[in-house]
């Protein structure tokens, strides 16, 4: 504007033109939120859009060590090649059929079988007399909470067999002969994250399962259908939605997964698309890593479309009236201890005797020797001994671990921290300026990192931030690279959070105190932030979690000196380490579960609030 | 057409090799300037392929008391971050050890992210032909056999590990992720003649080609068999002398693994006497970072790891100093490198280069 005003001598048009100008901005700056969406606007268009863009072009431009391959081209050049070797190249199968074949069976059976878990709990606990139900449906969230490979490597202790060499699991040790496809590859896989992601299910449908207009149950009755076939015929159909969306939440899930085809399927050389990509990077071939992390994308976006267009459509048959009454529980009769000591058994098979079989491993010198002599604390807090997982000291004597403990605690306050102030803004300009393309784009970009799997994200802002690149510096090394990218990745959940609480809030509260005469500032201070304090709380220990237990973006962005906890038990499992490995996510999970009940005790709320509660 | 313009860069390659790789000169060095510069620039950072750098950085600690932050990655891993820190101008490596000719040939050297530097007290020392780029010492990587199973070796020719008795019984590390593995199959190319010789030795016939010469025929065929692919050489040598087993496989493993034997209680040997060869012998390259924020350390490291730390390694079966005056193990069954380099393939930098581009896809293809 500046520059306006000292030339005078400009004609008419101009100064028109700069007189404008100049209004416009007076009424951007006196428009806080106006002003607030186009800097939240320039932060995710940096933060998302461009990491996009970048990733399309890493996969079309020339790496410098193909330079070996690909003849008379030089570094950052285009070419075709990473496209026609990934998709229609004598190593296509390898590259990308394979994998792609996998991470859908994978996905699909998973999901199936992670529904069927679900929903059948959901069912005990919310329709049936069960007793203990407020316990077991506390305990059913579990699963999710802990990190997903903590059953992958609860599964190797114990069927681990000889293919791999180093030691085996328990089983072998007792003498069984267990054939591969028991101790890796798809099997195991598939069940265990089946049982990672079941509580998705279980929540979902759960709810749907209360929440239905039960005369339409009461009415089957009367007309003289027996309990099996009013469950069938009238129940299923109603949460027949819930159970949609959960299939595409799980297999949208499933597809991007890094943590568990890398533990149990990378042995035998079973893999799908995210280790593949996350091999193709090890093996210098990061072209090829980013036409996967595409294809990726784009399969996640199918899954969310079909989701979009399928469900949401049919979601007003979900809740229908709001005000129906109660449904009876069904009376299970002498069944209903069975059946709820089938379910605590199977809670305690999927909890604790994988922590426990973790645990003892820890403490044993030899696995599987069960003998006091065998007892140690080697792992724990032994000193370095020559010999001994290459003199590595216990870890609770390795500076390592607090490193990486402190690294692991420091992502997960600043990252929650940024991305709820985010989801808080985002909220409150996408609910002011509602009606606006400002408005919606904040609202769909945000949205945008959720069809981005992991993995392709953490290759994404490895290729984005590697170079400088105008007047950003590189971050290539830096925590803060590890921190935007957590960030961003908790966009979508912190903006959707965001966006529903201040719908909540409603203008009222606002308008009243610009009325009384307070600043933009003031207010948010003074009314709009204190009124969002419990969600602010819940929006800030949920990413804190999942930012502790984050593996699959992080492993392509760390460095020695960012080393995360999960990334520590990565490491010690690729060694071959794996007390080590065992070790580190018992820590892990500990302090999973103490923030996890500090956030039930500072919200007074359970993540199954309500589903097992009378 | 394609041969030839693969020759012609090939050559080109080469001279530019000799030409541009900057060796920092070394003719006079003030050894005493140097460290006294190292004491103050006060920490040193090393990315190198071996666990047993550790023992080395304290022994340089202990010395010069100067910090070392040492961290074990794999080659690509390697190569990947100091190109990366080169351009973010960031604080990382000051000295790389690699064992991947490819990467510090084709990218590093060339493209100006890692020097050349032989330190003074050692240019008249080291062989000249171990000088440029350095090479601190050698490993062989030999085929093993279990002891317990088999009097003496079941194999007597590379080629057994073709046929349908060893299907699904080689261990080895995954080629993938191994450039050394790769780099031995571009020697077996290479070796094409001699290859075919010792399948006629094997099999009394002339070989029937499905591939352009015998080298690409064995690499072929050997991934057709099944190899199990291990991660480390821990792994292979243990898959491969773990007592107990009915039929266990051989293996293709670093010779240093036979330290283990008592601790581990494994029933290993080398498979002596392998026709045409029993493995390969494979350079550990040692360079200094372009950017290095700690140069003089770097270069008292270098200088360290050609005088002391090399034996962290040497001390054990199976590691060779490039440095005459260390001798090899008394234990060696050879004698010393020489000898290995008779029996095993000693990997060559430039026939690295030369089938860099076609060997990780063949191998790919058909090891499925």
């Amino acid at each position: 504007m500046g520059a306006c005003f000292e030339q005078p001598a400009a004609g008419n048009k101009l100064a028109l033109l700069c007189e404008r100008g100049w209004n416009r901005s007076k009424r951007i700056l006196s428009n806080p939120p106006l002003m607030l969406s186009i800097v939240l606007l320039i932060i995710s268009v940096y933060l998302v859009i461009l990491p996009l863009i970048s990733v399309l072009v890493s996969s079309v431009t020339l790496h410098s060590r193909d330079t070996l391959r690909v003849f008379g081209k030089q570094v950052g050049e285009f070419t075709t090649y990473y496209l026609k070797r990934v998709f229609a190249s004598d190593i296509s199968d390898v590259l990308f059929y394979e994998p792609l074949k996998n991470t859908l069976l994978i996905s699909f059976c998973m999901s199936i079988l992670a529904i069927a878990i679900g929903t059948i709990l959901a069912w005990f606990v919310v329709r049936t007399d069960l007793p203990f139900k407020r316990f077991i449906s506390n305990m059913a969230v579990v699963p999710y909470i802990l990190p997903s490979w903590t059953l992958s490597l609860a599964w190797l202790t114990i069927f681990k067999n000889r293919t791999i060499g180093g030691t085996t699991g328990i089983l072998e040790y007792f003498g069984m002969h267990l054939p591969d496809w028991i101790s890796y590859g798809p099997l195991p896989i598939i069940i265990t994250m089946a049982l990672h992601y079941y509580p998705f299910t279980f929540l979902l449908v759960g709810s749907a399962f209360k929440d239905f207009d039960t005369r339409l149950e009461e009415a089957a009755l009367v007309l003289g259908g027996n309990q099996w076939t009013i469950q069938r015929r009238v129940v299923l159909p109603m949460v027949t939605p819930a159970i949609a969306s959960s299939f595409i939440l799980t297999i949208s899930r499933g597809i991007g997964s890094f943590s568990t085809p890398v533990f149990l399927g990378n042995p035998i050389n079973y893999r799908v698309l995210s280790t593949r990509l996350h091999a193709s990077l090890q093996a210098g071939s990061p072209g090829d890593a980013y036409v996967i992390a595409i294809v990726m994308i784009l399969l996640a976006a199918t899954f969310i479309f079909i989701s979009n267009k399928v469900v949401g459509k049919r979601k007003s048959f979900v809740t229908i009236s709001g005000q129906a009454p109660r449904a009876k529980l069904i009376n299970l009769g002498k069944w209903r201890y069975v059946a709820s000591g089938g379910m605590l058994l199977f809670l305690f098979a999927v909890i604790v005797v994988p922590l426990f079989v973790l645990a003892a491993d820890t403490f044993m010198r030899v696995p599987g020797v069960y003998s006091p002599s065998n007892f140690t604390l080697h792992y724990w807090i032994g000193k370095s001994t020559p010999g001994i997982l290459d003199g590595r000291p216990g870890i609770l004597r390795d500076p390592q671990t607090w490193r990486a403990f402190f690294n692991s605690v420091k992502l997960g306050l600043s990252s929650s921290v940024l991305s709820a102030v985010f989801g808080i803004l985002i909220g409150y300009t996408v609910v002011n300026l509602r009606g606006t393309w400002l408005s919606s784009a904040l609202d769909q970009i945000s949205f945008l990192p959720y069809l981005i799997p992991s993995i392709a994200f953490g290759a994404i802002y490895l290729s984005l931030f590697a170079k400088q690149r105008g007047p950003i510096p590189s971050l290539y090394g830096t925590f803060l690279l590890i921190i935007l990218a957590t960030t961003a990745k908790n966009f979508p959940f912190a903006a959707k959070s965001g966006i529903s609480a201040m719908m909540q809030l409603g203008q009222e509260i606002e308008e009243a105190g610009i009325i009384a005469g307070a600043g933009w500032l003031t207010r948010m201070r003074r009314l709009v932030l204190p009124l969002q304090r419990s969600g602010l709380l819940n929006a800030l220990i949920l990413p804190f979690i999942s930012a502790m237990r984050e593996l699959s973006m992080v492993v392509i962005l760390i460095t020695p000196g960012t080393q995360l906890l999960t990334t520590l038990t990565f490491r010690y499992s690729d060694y071959g380490f794996y007390h080590m490995s065992n070790a580190v996510v018992l820590l892990l999970v500990i302090v999973i579960l103490v923030m996890t009940n500090i956030m039930k005790k500072l919200t007074g709320s359970e993540l199954s609030e309500g589903l097992g509660g009378n | 057409m394609k041969r030839f313009v693969t020759l012609l860069f090939v050559l080109s390659l080469v001279m530019m090799l000799g030409g541009v790789s900057a060796t920092v000169s070394a003719a006079s060095e003030n050894w005493d300037v140097i460290i006294e510069a190292a004491k103050k620039e006060g920490l040193l950072i090393v990315y190198n392929p071996s666990s047993r750098m550790g023992e080395a950085a304290e022994g340089f600690t202990a010395k010069y008391g100067i910090e070392v932050q040492w961290a074990k990655m794999n080659d690509v891993e390697i190569s990947d971050r100091v190109v990366r820190e080169h351009e973010a101008k960031a604080r990382g490596a000051d000295v790389i050890v690699t064992e991947d000719a490819a990467i510090l040939m084709a990218q590093l050297l060339p493209q100006g992210y890692i020097v050349n530097y032989v330190p003074s007290t050692h240019k008249d020392i080291i062989p000249i032909e171990y000088q440029d780029p350095l090479i601190y010492q050698f490993q062989p990587r030999i085929i093993g056999y279990n002891t317990e199973a088999y009097a003496e070796s079941p194999i007597r020719n590379l080629w057994d590990l073709t046929t349908p008795e060893w299907r699904g019984k080689i261990a080895m590390r995954d080629p993938q992720f191994t450039s050394t593995n790769l780099a031995w199959f571009a020697e077996i190319v290479e070796a094409a003649d001699e290859m075919a010789a010792a399948y006629e030795k094997r099999f009394g016939e002339p070989i029937k080609l499905t591939t352009p010469n015998a080298g690409w025929e064995f690499i072929k065929r050997l991934a057709n068999n099944k190899p199990i692919m291990f991660k480390s050489d821990t792994d292979v040598a243990e898959a491969v002398g773990a007592r107990g087993q009915a039929e266990p496989p051989v293996g293709l493993y670093v010779l240093s693994k036979h330290r283990e034997i008592p601790a581990k209680n494994l029933a290993l040997e080398a498979c002596y006497g392998l026709e045409p060869y029993m493995g390969y012998l494979y350079p550990a390259y040692v360079a200094i970072t372009a950017n290095s924020a700690s140069p003089n350390a770097a270069k008292l490291f270098v200088r360290y790891l050609l005088e002391e730390g090399v034996k962290a390694w040497t001390k054990d079966l199976g590691n060779f100093a490039t440095d005459p005056r260390i001798p090899a193990h008394p234990d060696d069954p050879l004698g010393g490198t020489e000898a290995w380099a008779k029996v095993t393939m000693p990997l060559n930098a430039q026939t690295t280069v030369k089938y860099y581009g076609e060997i990780f896809d063949f191998w790919m293809k058909h090891a499925r």
